[in-house]
């Protein structure tokens, strides 16, 4: 596609992707396309793994091939899974220093504003480069604390007990195919211990980029937040716009444990070549606290279902989400709570935006498991459909097997009405003015859980999805 | 439905066959139809909560079901041959159930209004069956012309005999044509041994109305497909529920409000209830075509958990492909509130009693949108000694 076509194809799409750039390929070494035994071996390999975690992920791959493609959901059979880079290894990485960075993923990450982020709002980072982690680094107090804020590799290598412990026992391998493909091929992501007691105040942040058109990135990240303790993480995802599509399948385990509090929030805005098919989970002991902040904006198609699985009396689960689809974007989001204790209580709150022929769907589970008391659940879910062409759908299952709950579900789909515009007309506001200012106030209650950073970026994406959204 | 199960076919091809029917050219070719499917297993969205696996069909004999009408003015209701398959809504290769119907059913009962037909008195029409070992298909149509009206309350009924089995394959067709009128209220109060599976479909043509109250008690193991297609400007429908599921039983519905034209209106209400082991389960779905535009479609199933082994489960649905739409759903589940029950007994009443005056309540308020009061409180003292039955 040449230069002029490729721009007159983003002008398709009502607003420029701010993030469509690509980097010259310097990868060191990419794995054939496709996937076979070798390819997982040689993964392990490169990581220098131990061999129980290359059994792991033969045993994941051998689930994989066997696994049928979900029979629900939206279509994903454009995605071909044998045209798919499953490893591409950025060259030389050192972690720890911002300067060792190669200068072509420095200036994209430059681009993206994240060492500047670093050090005026977060108390550690990461970023993570097609296959590999490029850069981690905490803050010196935290660190001495003994919070551990380590790429993924690193987290195996300098801490095997506790990553054996706990690593895919939230999602082991059976869950779903692409937890199955994940475990086989993960690469990447964060490993994060908070000991007892210890508050992180500042949110860490891990940053994701597909700069490899046809790749796939598999991060994965284990969150570990012991009793009392409490942290809030943020990831960011973007990509350049390729018309070949990638693929980023992600698994995120967290564990929160005994009156242990933990935020995952997450800004996905992917360009929308890219598959995201995700599996987020949580499970959550005694009076601990789990929140899921959800952004999908970008992408081709997401089905992200984050959820959390309350083990302890006393566990809260929660879920607040936002989805924008686009034209020719399906965001498949959702969530699950499966209640397991006695007295535990969630709460989804969940609101979509479709515009051109985009489709937004809700597709979430509550479950409370038998024999249980005083279980509260209450989702609510909202959808915002801005012309003719979108459309929205909801599919939440409430399945109950214990006698005293209280669970509520609803669920309302709306256009923005005419008299909110007329008002807003009558002060002077355009169409797309008006229509903006009522999009941003539908989202409100999200945006305000976002650290500040986000928060304003999130409201620029929201104006950038919105140009030529009006006539 | 790619597959064919075997075993499954071996067992079809033992089920009892009337001989005589193997020269009708349509049963031969549904019935082979019926054989080329395998029975909807769990893996089938629509049956990922129950099946019929259990049903031994080897030993089940066709049986013919006694169709009777009770109702003064007889004329325009018929029980019919079922050999004639014109204008079927529901095609005989939907699954193994719709074809056997199409294979099996002797005879259906029609209720034909013709255009402007008032029909005053209420049309009651029984299904009734010996249960015994035994399968029964049938059929009942109705179809109401221009501006035509009717009430009719359709019940299916049986004894129930513990040790035994038998399955009722039932389907029901309402088309209802510009401005008709109908009120139907449907009772399934099968034996507690019987199998059910029915497929239920109305076409609302362009200001016809059609006010639907479906009470599901009884039965082993109950599947209803229940679907409106909105078909026209100012087409409405309400569609009213009361299931109550009680030690053994699973009661699984399915409802879809399908808004295939611009400006009509649905609105449901399905209440449902679970005691002992009972399980009740209703999955809606709500669809607006995108040429529906200033579609008002509603939707809302609330559910009573009277026991620590029941199970209730509730899956509304939303698909919104138009945009100038009005439409929501809301499902909630819960026991019986404890401040309720605390003020009756402070007033002397006892807990039983106090519980089926609240049940009472919740199911009224359904029941009462058939406008039918008689058969309003004759469904309640049902409930009632379900209730008592159930109650440990």
């Amino acid at each position: 596609m040449s230069d002029q076509n490729k721009q007159s194809f983003l002008n398709q799409f009502g607003a420029d992707y701010q993030y469509g750039f690509s980097d010259p390929d310097i990868a060191s070494f990419r794995a054939e396309k496709g996937l076979t035994r070798d390819i997982v071996r040689q993964i392990s390999a490169f990581k220098e793994e131990p061999e129980w975690m290359l059994n792991l992920r033969l045993k994941a791959y051998e689930h994989y091939i066997k696994r049928p493609m979900p029979g629900w959901g939206p279509d994903i059979s454009d995605l071909d899974l044998n045209n798919i880079y499953y490893y591409v290894r950025p060259p030389e990485i050192n972690q720890r220093s911002w300067d060792d960075v190669p200068d072509t993923i420095k200036n994209t990450f430059d681009k993206l504003g994240i060492p500047e982020a670093e050090q005026k709002f977060l108390a550690g980072v990461g970023a993570q480069y097609d296959s590999e982690m490029v850069y981690h680094s905490i803050q010196e107090n935290l660190e001495k604390q003994g919070v551990i804020f380590l790429s993924i590799e690193n987290g195996l290598k300098e801490y095997p007990d506790l990553f054996r412990e706990h690593f895919g026992k939230v999602v082991p391998i059976q869950d779903n195919k692409f937890s199955a493909l994940n475990t086989a091929v993960w690469s990447g992501g964060s490993f994060v211990y908070v000991p007892k007691g210890v508050k992180v105040d500042l949110p860490l942040q891990a940053y994701f980029r597909l700069n490899n058109p046809n790749l796939g990135q598999f991060e994965r990240t284990l969150i570990i937040a012991d009793e009392g303790s409490q942290v809030h993480y943020v990831e960011g995802c973007t990509a350049p716009t390729y018309t070949e599509d990638s693929f980023h399948s992600g698994v995120i385990e967290i564990i929160v444990k005994k009156n242990a509090r933990v935020r995952y929030s997450t800004i996905q805005n992917w360009s929308t070549n890219v598959y995201n098919l995700v599996t987020q989970r949580a499970a959550v002991y005694e009076n601990g606290t789990m929140e899921w902040v959800d952004a999908n904006l970008g992408s081709k198609v997401t089905m992200k279902y984050p959820s959390c699985y309350l083990y302890g009396e006393g566990a809260h689960g929660e879920m607040l989400s936002v989805a924008f689809a686009g034209p020719e974007q399906i965001q498949d989001a959702g969530s699950k709570m499966i209640h397991f204790a006695s007295n535990t209580s969630s709460k989804i709150t969940s609101k979509s935006i479709s515009r051109g022929n985009g489709r937004s769907s809700y597709r979430g589970l509550v479950r409370v498991a038998s024999g249980l008391e005083k279980i509260n659940s209450n989702v609510v879910c909202d959808a915002l459909l801005l012309d003719p062409e979108s459309a929205s759908d909801t599919y939440p299952t409430i399945d109950i097997r214990s006698d005293d709950v209280n669970i509520g579900h609803e669920a309302s789909v709306s256009r923005i009405g005419e008299e909110q515009l007329f008002y807003l007309n009558s002060r002077g506001l355009t169409d797309e003015e008006a229509t903006t200012m009522i999009v941003s106030g539908f989202i409100e209650p999200l945006v305000k859980e976002l650290p500040m950073e986000y928060a304003i970026e999130m409201n620029r994406l929201i104006q950038l999805q919105m140009i030529g959204s009006v006539g | 439905m790619k597959n064919i199960d075997n075993t499954k076919r071996t067992i079809m091809k033992n089920l009892h066959w009337p001989e005589h029917w193997q020269a009708d050219v349509q049963r031969a070719s549904a019935w082979e139809t019926a054989q080329s499917m395998t029975f909807p297993e769990r893996k089938n969205e629509d049956w990922k909560w129950i099946n019929f696996e259990y049903l031994d069909l080897d030993t089940l004999n066709v049986e013919k079901p006694l169709i009777t009408v009770l109702s003064r003015t007889n004329h325009g209701i018929s029980v019919l041959r079922a050999d004639s398959k014109e204008n079927l809504l529901i095609k005989p290769d939907v699954d193994t159930y719709s074809a056997l119907n199409a294979a099996l059913s002797e005879e259906l009962c029609t209720i034909h209004i013709p255009k402007n037909g008032q029909e005053l008195d209420t049309i009651h029409v029984t299904v009734k069956f010996n249960a015994r070992n035994t399968v029964a298909n049938t059929r009942a149509i109705i179809q109401l012309e221009k501006h035509a009206q009717a009430k009719v309350i359709l019940e299916l009924q049986t004894d129930t005999y513990k040790d035994l089995q038998a399955l009722l394959n039932f389907q029901l067709e309402i088309r209802l044509d510009e401005g008709a009128r109908l009120e139907l209220m449907e009772v399934q109060n099968l034996g507690e041994h019987v199998s059910y599976i029915s497929r239920e479909y109305a076409h609302v043509h362009r200001d016809a109305h059609l006010n639907w109250t479906y009470v599901g008690l009884g039965s082993r193991v109950a599947k209803s497909f229940i679907t409106v297609d909105l078909l026209g400007k100012g087409a409405e429908t309400l569609m009213n529920g009361v299931y109550f599921s009680g030690s053994g039983q699973v009661i699984d519905l399915d409802t879809q409000q399908n808004h295939l034209a611009a400006q009509a209106h649905s609105d449901l209400l399905y209440k449902g209830a679970a005691i002992g082991n009972g399980k009740a389960i209703w999955e809606g779905m709500i669809y607006v075509d995108h040429i529906a535009q200033q579609t008002d479609s509603y939707q809302s199933n609330r559910n009573l958990i009277l026991d620590q082994r029941a199970e209730i489960k509730t899956i509304p649905g939303l698909e919104i492909n138009a945009n100038d739409v009005s439409c929501s759903h809301g499902a909630t589940v819960g026991r019986l509130n404890d401040d309720e029950l605390f003020y009756s007994q402070s007033r002397g009443i006892p807990v039983r009693e106090a519980e089926k005056l609240i049940l009472e309540g919740f199911f009224e308020d359904v029941l009462k949108k058939s406008g039918d009061e008689e058969m309003t409180n004759r469904l309640i003292e049902q409930i009632f000694e379900k209730y008592d039955r159930n109650h440990q």
